[in-house]
């Protein structure tokens, strides 16, 4: 594409100072020797009662480029390094005009953009250019298990088991967290995993991530304290890696030969002898922070109201093309379907929650985000309280962004609900919300699938695989036929739940 | 005189033409990958993408403006009427030296650069490769100056061949743009992907191949 220099170039700001600059010098150096000859201006007294009248300041800023030009001629030295700067400064100020300049498409409606929720994907996006194995789904699904292996270990003394996924620093940082009298660490659920940063892709990928857990702590004299904390864990990993497939990456394997991990006490692999520093072949842990933790659970009587139904639907930028790509590649995808299998899973597990029977949300959800709400389940349960969910409505589902990665497409959908949202203890007193006015609310849904699975020819209450009737157990796997199915395997599953402030895109 | 030039050109980033040798390899290798798949598989080696008319313009400002200072602070005696003259001359070599050297690599950014090689790979691929009857067109750009290489497969060969496939072939294009001379991993590359197609982009009947073997563009 042709670049035509246009009058606020910045090519063409320096040839103008340029020209003007050598224009005084060469007519005071070649051709004959003549001297600059323009009357130096004298200092002070020569603007006075000018304030308050715009005539006056324009004078001002005449006088001062006059007096530039001059000093050219007398002190071309520093004339040169003001012009410098000046120049400096006028490209600086065009180019972050350019950057403010709003694009507009009118292929994508426009939306609010708020300046500090960069949307999460866009930078797992960057990463993909040198990791196009990296799938969002199973990242986060390693971070879990590894956070809940570390914090096991750490009950164990068994900490530096993992060294070839925490560093010397992380290792240290656990350590800390295990008391003398500290026998077992069990029960650890995350119920909540935010990030919080994600790193331009450099020579080393950097992530932080925040977790919200409860874990039981047992002592050598036989007491449990249940704990729930909060901890900011940072995780890298060299660049130029390809992740592992689905079923590769796991904490509980070493990240050469994929052998079971067990080290020899020089730290290397038994199986491969490799001594893997964390990062170096898989995700490792750089650092750990506890940000707190107590023995007082989450506040559930709490009334939060729910405010950000009424916030304009955030779409993926390029939402059409996105969609189309999808119903090529996907050419058996059945639009309703998929909306009623939204709908089924929706009411199933308010279902679930209300009954605190969370085993009935088990077929329905992956395995990190049904541990997660195991912690909120726990939490109802062991305060003696249960949110009730009745009357639930869907009224409307948007699909907002179509994604994919190397092994799950993604699907995520905007559901607006209504249902009679209230909280009860043990003896049926409502301590939360109301048993006859609906709430409203909306929520972003994403669910996901895998890329070799087909259109689910099976109802909803079925195995997707066998077609039995759906009995699944806890690690998510079909009592009659034994396959997984809540891994996206057969069809789709519910990844992530995101309230409408916290979404971005 | 080659044996002289070569290391002198490639330090001034200036790559030497692809030989014929490369050429008749890869239409081998692309035939070869064809026959055991129903997919198209074209390479276009291009010498750089886009434009980079304005790093020429100012580098060649650059140097006009170095040989003024030089000419205003040595002692060498030029007529006044010359130096026009002399200075578009120096305008001119320094643009047309930046434009055949590695200068407009070292003086663009990196986002800059991959945006361009994207663009110029989206329009290749628009431009020839979209055109096949099974949607299974694959495009591998290659653009010498940036030194990326990128893959671009149509929507047959997305819906039938498995994303971890794909993924992986991607990854090791990624890891060629760090050799000097790609080629030998690039044929490499080509191949590991023919086994990956053939097992899972078969051969439709009556399939006819309307894309040419031969890379396109140097």
């Amino acid at each position: 594409m042709m670049s035509t220099l246009k009058p606020r170039h910045p090519l063409y700001l320096l040839v103008v100072w340029c020209v003007l600059l050598t224009a005084g010098v060469v007519e005071a150096r070649v051709g004959g020797g003549e001297s600059y000859s323009g009357s130096r201006s004298s200092s002070g007294g020569s603007s006075s009662g000018h304030s308050g009248h715009s005539s006056g300041d324009v004078f001002v800023i005449l006088r001062l480029i006059v007096d530039l030009i001059q000093l050219h001629a007398h002190h071309p030295r520093l004339a040169i390094v003001i012009d410098c700067v000046l120049v400096g400064l006028i490209i600086f100020y065009f180019n972050s005009r350019d950057d403010q300049a709003e694009s507009f498409s009118s292929q994508s409606p426009r939306r609010e953009i708020v300046s500090d929720r960069q949307p999460i994907h866009e930078r797992f996006d960057a990463w993909r250019k040198y990791d196009p194995n990296f799938s969002e789904h199973l990242f986060f699904d390693f971070v879990m298990g590894l956070y809940a292996n570390a914090h096991m270990a750490r009950g164990k003394r068994q900490i530096a088991a993992y060294s070839p996924f925490l560093s010397p620093e992380a290792r240290q940082s656990l350590a800390k967290m295990a008391p003398p009298e500290l026998a077992e660490v069990s029960g650890v659920i995350v119920g909540a995993l935010h990030v919080i940063d994600v790193a331009l892709p450099g020579p080393m990928l950097r992530v932080r991530m925040k977790f919200e857990a409860n874990y039981v702590e047992k002592t050598q004299d036989g007491k449990e304290h249940t704990w729930y904390a909060v901890e900011e864990w940072s995780f890298s990993r060299e660049r130029d890696l390809l992740s592992k497939p689905p079923g590769k990456l796991q904490s509980n394997n070493c990240p050469n030969c994929g052998a079971g991990l067990e080290l020899n006490p020089n730290g290397s692999c038994k199986y491969c002898q490799m001594v893997v520093k964390a990062g170096s072949l898989d995700w490792g842990v750089d650092a750990i922070t506890l940000v707190g933790r107590e023995q007082r659970g989450p506040q559930l009587t709490t009334t939060v109201e729910d405010v950000g139904r009424d916030e304009p639907t955030v779409f993926q930028p390029n939402l059409g093309a996105a969609r189309t790509r999808f119903m090529e590649i996907n050419a058996d995808f059945a639009l309703p379907v998929f909306l009623d299998r939204v709908k089924h899973i929706f009411r199933e597990l308010q279902k679930a929650w209300s009954s605190r029977q969370w085993d009935l949300a088990r077929p329905y959800e992956t395995d990190a985000i049904f541990q997660t709400h195991r912690y909120w389940i726990e939490a109802y349960r062991k305060q003696d309280l249960r949110n009730v969910l009745d009357d639930v409505k869907v009224e409307q589902i948007k699909l907002v962004r179509f994604g994919k990665d190397a092994f799950y497409d993604s699907i995520t959908c905007r559901i607006f609900a209504s249902m009679i949202d209230y909280v009860e203890d043990a003896k049926g007193k409502v301590v939360r919300g109301d048993k006859k006015t609906p709430t409203k609310f909306s929520e972003y849904w994403t669910f996901i699938r895998s890329r070799r699975a087909t259109q689910c020819q099976q109802p909803n209450q079925n195995c997707p695989n066998c077609g039995a009737a759906l009995k699944v157990n806890m690690a998510g796997e079909c009592a009659y036929c034994g396959s997984k199915i809540t891994n996206g395997d057969f069809d789709w599953v519910l990844s992530r739940i995101e309230q409408d402030e916290a979404y971005s895109g | 005189m080659k044996r002289f030039l070569t290391p002198f050109r490639s330090w001034l980033g200036i790559a030497p033409p692809l030989d014929l040798e490369f050429a008749n390899r890869v239409e081998c290798v692309i035939e070869h990958v064809e026959a055991g798949c129903g997919a198209e598989i074209v390479l276009a080696v291009e010498p750089w993408s886009g434009s980079y008319r304005d790093i020429n313009y100012l580098v060649g400002a650059v140097c006009s403006f170095g040989v003024l200072i030089v000419i205003l602070h040595s002692h060498i005696e030029v007529h006044p009427d010359w130096i026009p003259l002399e200075l578009i001359l120096v305008f001119v070599l320094g643009s047309a030296l930046a434009h055949r050297t590695v200068l407009r690599r070292w003086l663009t950014t990196t986002s800059r650069r991959e945006r361009q090689v994207q663009d110029a790979a989206k329009i290749a691929f628009l431009d020839g490769v979209i055109g096949t009857p099974a949607r299974t067109g694959i495009l591998i750009f290659w653009s010498r100056l940036e030194q990326r290489i990128l893959a671009i497969a149509d929507r047959g060969v997305e819906r039938q061949m498995p994303g971890e496939c794909w993924a992986k072939f991607l990854f090791e294009l990624r890891q060629l743009q760090s050799v000097a001379e790609p080629q030998e991993g690039l044929l490499k590359a080509i191949q590991d992907l023919g086994t990956h197609l053939s097992r899972h982009v078969p051969i439709p009947a009556k399939h006819v191949r309307v894309l040419p073997n031969r890379p396109r563009g140097e």
